[in-house]
């Protein structure tokens, strides 16, 4: 594996994990109503760009990822302050994910204290990066059967409960469907931004990379069936009113006497959210060490974690303030940021490879 | 509550000095143990802000505020409905 732990198909499973898993709470689209799958739909050609984008950073800089490319192409001090940007991005929809994966434990442990949950998860999560990233790898290769079951699962017995009318007026309003295409892009799509962090990790990217595009579509196609499920069952006005629309979602779900499964759904909940905070944290760590110029990376999965904990609630001490900053404010920061972040590091590579190629083949037309 | 997130950062402590305290020095890594110790100490100073609420450190959310203009044109613009 030439010290390359990650196969594109574990990968691919992790880009799987990583969008239902930050749609715990949210659902993608919101802001179109009732048009939010079409939203959703649309935004799924933004995440597939970005997936495009990086994977072409990543071909014309094999073994690095982007946070190494990036000074290497801009200059440092240029390259570090944009680094610096991705990782407040990066560190704020970690902060998000952590507080929805909470949020969704609250339910199941209403009794237990905010912080004791948050450090559970922050703990769990360490050890599971202290582990490496091939236990990561393996934990998405056991754990996408059970996931692929609960999704499909959770298909079939929302079908009755739809009533397809709630959909309509299918695009009333252009503008309402552009805020949710724009949301949507932003959360969850474009997090596949990150993958540009693992992508050298990987160790046949070059000849079986294109089934991570094939997971992110699968993905992106449930995504996009649960919101049409969601709008189709709640209605646009309640699962925006809904603080876990799709729990509610659950909640309504059942076959004769087989009612409130909710909780049976609840492993799904938590292995997308986990997978989608261990890929993150993960990421932050990774990019903390390449602003810092580190070498070891181990050395700060408990001192960023404990960041983690303590920003946690500093940053998000009640639900009114994240929803207002996390749904508001946070996406006219990172939108820009996900998006110009590894354009600018591909158009500057770009550059920088015409100019080294030029450059060497002018030593070769004049020797000495 | 918020006095316990100090219990918190103790536990963190403790753990990264059994399990990495002794690994980094053995390795001579010591720029990595004093990034470790500086997230430590900020990590452990806003946790004795929350704990004792003496507010005298930044909230980083002011970073986020500063948003609010263009975020609320945009919501404006695009007739998004809370």
């Amino acid at each position: 594996m030439s010290g390359k732990p990650l196969s594109s198909r574990q990968l691919a499973f992790m880009v799987f994990f990583l969008l239902p898993g930050s749609s715990l709470v949210y659902f993608a689209g919101m802001a179109a109503r009732q048009d939010a799958w079409l939203a959703a739909g649309i935004a799924v050609f933004s995440g597939l760009g970005m997936l495009y984008v990086i994977m072409q950073v990543h071909s014309l800089f094999p073994g690095k990822n982007i946070t190494q490319i990036c000074p290497l192409v801009l200059g440092k001090v240029p390259g570090t302050i944009l680094n610096i940007l991705f990782f407040w991005s990066l560190f704020i929809l970690t902060l998000s994910l952590i507080y929805d994966l909470t949020s969704v434990l609250k339910i199941i442990y209403p009794l237990f204290p905010t912080l004791l949950l948050i450090a559970l998860i922050i703990l769990t999560s360490s050890y599971c990066l202290f582990k490496g990233l091939q236990s990561i790898g393996i934990l998405a290769d056991v754990s996408i059967g059970v996931c692929l079951f609960f999704i499909l699962l959770s298909f079939i017995l929302f079908i009755p409960l739809m009533d397809l009318a709630k959909l309509a007026p299918v695009l009333e309003n252009w503008k309402p469907l552009m805020a949710g295409v724009i949301y949507s892009a932003d959360f969850p799509f474009n997090e596949v931004v990150i993958l540009a962090l693992f992508l050298p990790t990987v160790h046949d990217l070059a000849s079986r990379g294109r089934i991570i595009y094939y997971w992110y579509l699968i993905s992106a196609l449930f995504l996009v069936l649960f919101d049409l499920q969601l709008v189709a069952v709640l209605g646009p006005g309640l699962a925006q009113l809904y603080t876990f629309p799709l729990f509610e979602l659950f909640r309504l779900a059942g076959f004769g006497d087989f009612q409130r499964l909710e909780m049976l759904f609840f492993l799904l909940w938590f292995i997308t959210g986990l997978f989608a905070i261990l890929i993150y944290f993960q990421g932050l760590i990774f990019v903390t060490r390449d602003i810092l110029g580190l070498k070891q990376d181990r050395a700060l999965i408990l001192p960023v974690g404990l960041c983690l904990l303590v920003f946690s609630y500093v940053m998000f001490p009640t639900e009114i303030i994240y929803l207002e900053l996390g749904f508001k404010y946070t996406p006219v920061y990172t939108f820009p940021v996900n998006v110009l972040y590894p354009l600018i590091v591909l158009v500057a590579a770009l550059i920088y490879r015409k100019r080294r190629s030029g450059y060497q083949s002018e030593q070769e037309v004049t020797p000495g | 509550m918020p006095s316990s997130i100090l219990y918190y950062v103790l536990l963190f402590m403790l753990l990264f000095t059994v399990f990495q305290v002794r690994t980094l020095l053995k390795s001579q890594a010591y720029k990595e143990l004093i990034v470790a110790v500086v997230l430590f100490l900020l990590a452990g100073l806003y946790g004795l802000d929350i704990a004792f609420n003496w507010h005298y450190l930044p909230n980083p959310n002011a970073l986020i505020y500063v948003l609010e203009p263009v975020s609320q044109a945009l919501e404006t613009l695009l007739q998004v409905t809370d």
